[in-house]
């Protein structure tokens, strides 16, 4: 059974209207700038000059390859925070199905945060890993050298 | 006022996810923030005096940035109690049935308080990204000069 219309106070109203407002503006920005990170990742590799022997090129695709990455994380979490800001927003404006919209704002707002932590977690492993991989390669060449 | 709203066990399932997304966020950003107070802060302090006796000019600058990175520290403090204080709600919304519109709103008030502060910390965010992109590309033209 889902409650068709719940009965929200006028300071109810206003902090669902809030919340909506502050997810709307933030999905937007969320994904200009994962957009901007990345196109400032690719112009400065693409300035940067490179010791002898390396080739910018590779700089350039791994920036772009990681990047792309972050902004696909940033373009879902834009998608999420703006379909879960028009879910809430429709509780208040709307008595036709309060509990549904309310339920689709809850789990965008999962998502949202979900991703998040995920995002923070590979980032950390992801480091972890890069020192593993500096730490493992140094102590070869120390052993052969 | 609704004392139980009777949620489906997706919706139930969304809000567990989002308590535990909320506390594993709350405990990356409380982590960070006093890393930031405490070893950013005590570091940069040093690092700043050492480097007054060699140029003041430099040395007021990263005093700067040293306060900045204490700020952000303390702002990210204060988003973990933020997040802390929205797992708590959401928690008794899933624990109790005496009061769940009620609890579910003072949740979702904190969340709000939560997307202001990511609003500046992004808006933050494009404007360093913009900075970077026009010292590129000022970097770029002298480049091609």
């Amino acid at each position: 059974m889902s409650i068709k219309h719940i009965p929200l106070t006028a300071d109810q109203e206003k902090v669902i209207n809030g919340l909506a407002l502050a997810m709307t503006i933030a999905g937007p920005l969320a994904v200009l700038a994962g957009l901007t990170e990345l196109g400032v990742g690719i112009l400065q590799q693409s300035i940067i000059d490179v010791p002898d022997g390396e080739n910018k090129m590779i700089n350039i695709a791994m920036t772009l390859g990681c990047g792309s990455l972050g902004f696909i994380f940033k373009v879902a979490l834009g998608i999420w925070l703006i379909t879960g800001a028009r879910a809430f927003k429709a509780i208040v404006t709307s008595d036709d199905d309060d509990q549904a919209y309310l339920e689709i704002g809850l789990s965008k707002l999962r998502n949202v945060f979900v991703t998040k932590v995920v995002v923070i977690f590979m980032m950390v492993i992801g480091a972890l890993a890069v020192i593993a991989l500096v730490a493992g390669v140094a102590a070869i060449f120390a052993s052969i050298s | 006022m609704l004392k139980k709203i009777p949620f489906s066990s997706d919706a139930e399932d969304a809000i567990r996810w989002l308590s535990g997304a909320l506390i594993s966020l709350a405990v990356i950003h409380g982590l960070i923030g006093l890393i930031y107070i405490t070893c950013g802060t005590c570091g940069g302090l040093w690092g700043s005096w050492l480097m007054f006796s060699a140029d003041p000019i430099l040395g007021v600058v990263m005093t700067t940035i040293v306060l900045i990175g204490f700020v952000i520290g303390l702002i990210l403090l204060f988003q973990a109690f933020v997040l802390l204080g929205a797992r708590t709600q959401f928690a008794l919304v899933l624990q109790t049935d005496d009061d769940d519109q009620t609890y579910l709103v003072k949740g979702l008030a904190k969340l709000r308080t939560f997307f202001i502060v990511e609003i500046i910390f992004l808006l933050l965010a494009i404007a360093s990204s913009a900075l970077t992109a026009v010292q590129s590309a000022l970097q770029l033209g002298s480049h091609l000069i």
